[in-house]
């Protein structure tokens, strides 16, 4: 294995006034490899996935692809050097069918395809039926695996998945797991941001645990939970 | 604009490209075939020009320029005074106005970069009313009133006139229509929507907005300049609100987003309402502004899109957005 | 000082014309782009209710009488196509927009056919002149101050402590919640609508002494309602009036500087110059939401 991860996020620090939502994180991605990230609501996971993908800038801090700074890219430049996102409320554009955001995130990537591959994304992912409908008209769940194929259909190298099973039935989480391990198997790596801790279990090979902005335990699934701060958090945040 | 999924894709655009082909070849003959009606169908084919122009612009990123006399304006004034001070030749003058008018297009374009909604149709109308108000304050260089008379060859034949601005007129609907139909095209549509989605799919979505401005100003420029050639005069109604405010309400009549649509609304405003109502005299606007405000009550939509609702004839397929 | 005179009259009238266009547009995000027109039709219904209390023999308060009774038309009018339009259902924001700009701009040329080259006049409330330093004020633009504090400060009371104006914050709010709560979303916005038109109709009525009457009236009053919100805050009161005077301020002192028709360019150079500078609105951070 290569010692240069994928991705790592290197002392990620954001402040908003005093309040620091994220604080020296720090974290690696690497090839082949699922990073799962855990914490209760508020601990800064998405502004994570928000700093790494380009759409908010970090108090200070660096992020890393290929061992190459890409802190001051634009998230469309991300993009274009490998780094994909889904986002948790699936948003999509008024006015273009389900098969336009995947072509359009085709046409924007370097390997131009065919119109084909929109088909064969859409496959992918369950969709092929709306190809032509309208993406706004989609169930939530058939938007969540839309965001996903428009991630996929970047090529990415890195993916970052904030909360992807949520909303979806079970043939779409087949499709969703099938898709991370293609990813993972083509030599990607997936950082995933998720709650549902069961489905995590088998999917991750590293997970990190966030609480207030801090990595408080790394390891496999096993450790992070048996750690005594992440049952605190946790057990805390139940009450 | 969606079209019903009733009609087969490629029998689709044949169908209103050849509305506006037909309608092109047909007007001056219904028209009286007279010098008048060449005249008046070379009018309405340049208004055909603007309202795609708009279109192309506001028809993808869905919003409202109240602005757009400021690329024809800048366009037509610049043709008239290379013309008229540097006597440079018409069809140059033509392409170097439709260059200003492009310019117009990227200034726009960067002013209005991360503003939507009303605060970009307030850009717009700040825009406008500074070129305006710019060609009384600035009378030397603008002509003040009068505006610039503009003394040219230009295909005084009315017929080969007629022609040349037809095919011109046509080759921008197809081109808009080609363009929308490219990934460029699709880019600059999702532009108008989440900038997330678009950004998170590689898109440029600030670079890609300024070039379907400065597109669009192209095309309204190139119109411009050919209304300043065939009026022999640049004068302030190229910058006016008047003007605007026309562009905007005929393009949503012809139904924004579709291209067509607001090119053959602006032609017939320009030509059949125009006739229609001659006996009218002074109150031709105000009945004009009338129907313009009736149809755009009957159909808020716009025309040719509530025309392709009513053709779909096939029961509506699974999955298709709810009207 | 004279000049911060003329300000304040101005800074008046414009927050006068700009409150109501705000309050419409704070509460349902609609831009009521007819209403520089409803300061024009003000401005036209004062002279023609003057000449119609003439008639009847109406001699004392005759111009108070005509102001108000335009203002009050005004509003109507302006309740009765909001009202048109919801009934026949036109009122998603694209389509209100579209049909606003239509009726504007038919009505404006309607007005250019009729009274286009008529030159009307308005005898003003306050006669005479006076000259302060190097300003000849008409005295009767010393009505807008008082007119536009009370209007101002009546508004923020309405919203606070009357059913009506609670009401109106409520559809605002959330305008569903509003009508599980039993409130009639559309009967209150259009009564913002009311309110709006009849402060611009007063607007036109108290500022048509010192001007001809011309078709072209409506232009400069929208630009500036609609700079007023965009720059100041998005229907925020506070940050309204605090535009409405930077405007004044902008336009008095370039016309003082150089001229009246330099005087032009600072609304769209202020809008032009301010969206870059703070693309938020000038007023970014104010308190004093109206919605």
């Amino acid at each position: 294995m290569s010692t240069t991860a994928l991705l790592r996020a290197d002392r990620l620090t954001v402040h908003i006034g005093p309040i620091a939502i994220l604080s020296e994180l720090s974290f690696a991605v690497h090839a082949g490899q699922v990073l799962g990230v855990i914490g209760p609501n508020g601990a800064g996971k998405t502004t994570a996935v928000e700093v790494l993908s380009g759409f908010r800038r970090g108090t200070s801090g660096d992020v890393l692809l290929d061992g190459r700074s890409i802190a001051r890219r634009s998230p469309t430049q991300r993009v274009r050097l490998g780094l994909a996102r889904t986002f948790q409320e699936s948003p999509c554009i008024d006015g273009l069918t389900t098969g336009d955001h995947v072509r359009l995130a085709l046409s924007a990537a370097p390997q131009r395809s065919a119109k084909t591959s929109v088909a064969a994304m859409l496959e992918r992912v369950g969709l092929a039926e709306h190809h032509s409908s309208a993406a706004a008209s989609l169930s939530l769940g058939d938007r969540r695996m839309l965001d996903l194929a428009r991630a996929l259909a970047c090529f990415p190298r890195v993916l970052l998945l904030d909360e992807p099973f949520a909303g979806l039935n079970s043939e779409q989480e087949k499709r969703l797991e099938a898709a991370i391990r293609s990813h993972t198997n083509a030599g990607g790596g997936v950082l995933i941001i998720e709650h549902r801790l069961a489905l995590l279990r088998d999917t991750t090979d590293t997970v990190i645990a966030l609480v207030q902005g801090t990595c408080v335990a790394a390891g496999s699934m096993q450790e992070v939970l048996d750690d005594a701060r992440v049952r605190s958090a946790y057990l805390g945040q139940a009450g | 604009m969606k079209f019903a999924d009733a009609w087969p894709r490629r029998f689709r655009p044949d169908v209103s490209l050849l509305s506006v082909a037909i309608l092109i070849a047909v007007a001056p003959a219904l028209l009286g075939g007279t010098r008048y009606a060449y005249d008046m169908a070379v009018v309405a084919m340049v208004y055909g020009m603007f309202a795609v122009s708009w279109d192309l612009a506001c028809g993808t990123t869905g919003e409202l320029s109240f602005g757009h006399s400021f690329f024809v304006g800048t366009a037509g004034f610049t043709a008239a005074i290379v013309i008229s001070r540097f006597d440079v030749p018409p069809w140059a003058a033509l392409l170097i106005g439709a260059g200003a008018g492009a310019l117009a297009g990227l200034v726009i374009g960067l002013l209005t970069l991360r503003h939507t909604g009303p605060v970009f149709t307030l850009v717009t109308m700040a825009a406008q009313l500074t070129l305006y108000r710019t060609v009384f304050v600035w009378g030397s260089l603008f002509g003040g009133e009068e505006g610039i008379p503009v003394r040219a060859q230009w295909l005084d034949e009315p017929r080969s006139r007629w022609f040349v601005v037809a095919v011109i007129s046509f080759a921008s609907v197809v081109g808009a229509r080609y363009l929308l139909r490219s990934s460029f095209g699709l880019r600059l549509k999702a532009s108008g929507g989440d900038r997330r989605v678009g950004q998170s799919a590689g898109v440029d979505v600030d670079v890609t907005r300024v070039k379907g401005f400065t597109i669009s100003g192209f095309v309204a420029g190139l119109a411009g300049s050919i209304l300043v050639l065939h009026n022999a005069i640049a004068n302030y109604e190229l910058t006016g609100d008047q003007l605007s405010g026309m562009i905007f309400l005929l393009s949503l009549v012809g139904g924004m987003g579709t291209l067509v649509g607001p090119w053959i609304a602006a032609f017939l405003c320009m030509t059949l309402l125009r006739e229609l109502l001659y006996a009218a005299g002074q109150w031709q606007s105000v009945i004009s502004m009338l129907v313009v405000f009736v149809l755009l009550w009957l159909m808020p939509k716009g025309v040719m899109p509530e025309i392709a609702k009513r053709l779909r004839w096939r029961p509506r397929l699974a999955g298709s957005r709810p009207s | 000082m004279d000049l911060a005179l003329l300000i304040l009259i101005r800074a008046s009238t414009y927050a006068l014309v700009a409150v109501g266009f705000a309050l419409v547009f704070g509460s349902c995000r609609v831009l009521n782009l007819t209403h520089g027109f409803y300061v024009m039709l003000g401005a036209y219904a004062t002279h023609f209710f003057a000449a119609g209390l003439a008639r009847l023999g109406v001699s004392v308060l005759r111009e108070p009488l005509a102001v108000l009774c335009a203002a009050i038309a005004t509003g109507l009018f302006g309740w009765l196509f909001f009202k048109l339009m919801q009934v026949t259902r036109r009122t998603a924001p694209g389509e209100l927009l579209a049909l606003s700009v239509a009726a504007n701009l038919l009505g404006a040329q309607t007005f250019q056919i009729l009274f286009g080259t008529a030159g009307l006049n308005v005898a003003p409330i306050l006669q005479g002149r006076m000259v302060l330093g190097h300003v000849t004020l008409a005295a009767n633009d010393l009505l807008l101050p008082p007119c536009a504090l009370v209007a101002v400060g009546a508004l923020p009371l309405w919203l606070q402590r009357t059913r009506s104006g609670m009401a109106l914050r409520a559809v605002a709010d959330d305008a569903d919640a509003a009508e599980l709560m039993g409130i009639r979303s559309p009967e209150v916005l259009a009564r913002a609508v009311g309110i709006a038109a009849v402060l611009a109709g007063l607007a036109g009525g108290l500022t048509a002494p010192t001007q001809t009457l011309n078709p072209n009236m409506w232009i400069h009053p929208l630009l500036v309602s609609f700079a007023v919100v965009v720059l100041g805050g998005r229907g925020r009161i506070w940050g309204s009036i605090f535009t409405a005077f930077l405007i004044a301020f902008a336009e008095v002192t370039v016309a003082w500087v150089w001229n009246e028709t330099a005087a032009g360019y600072a609304v769209p150079m202020l809008v032009l110059i301010g969206l870059l500078v703070r693309p938020g609105g000038i007023a970014q951070g104010m308190a004093h939401e109206i919605r």
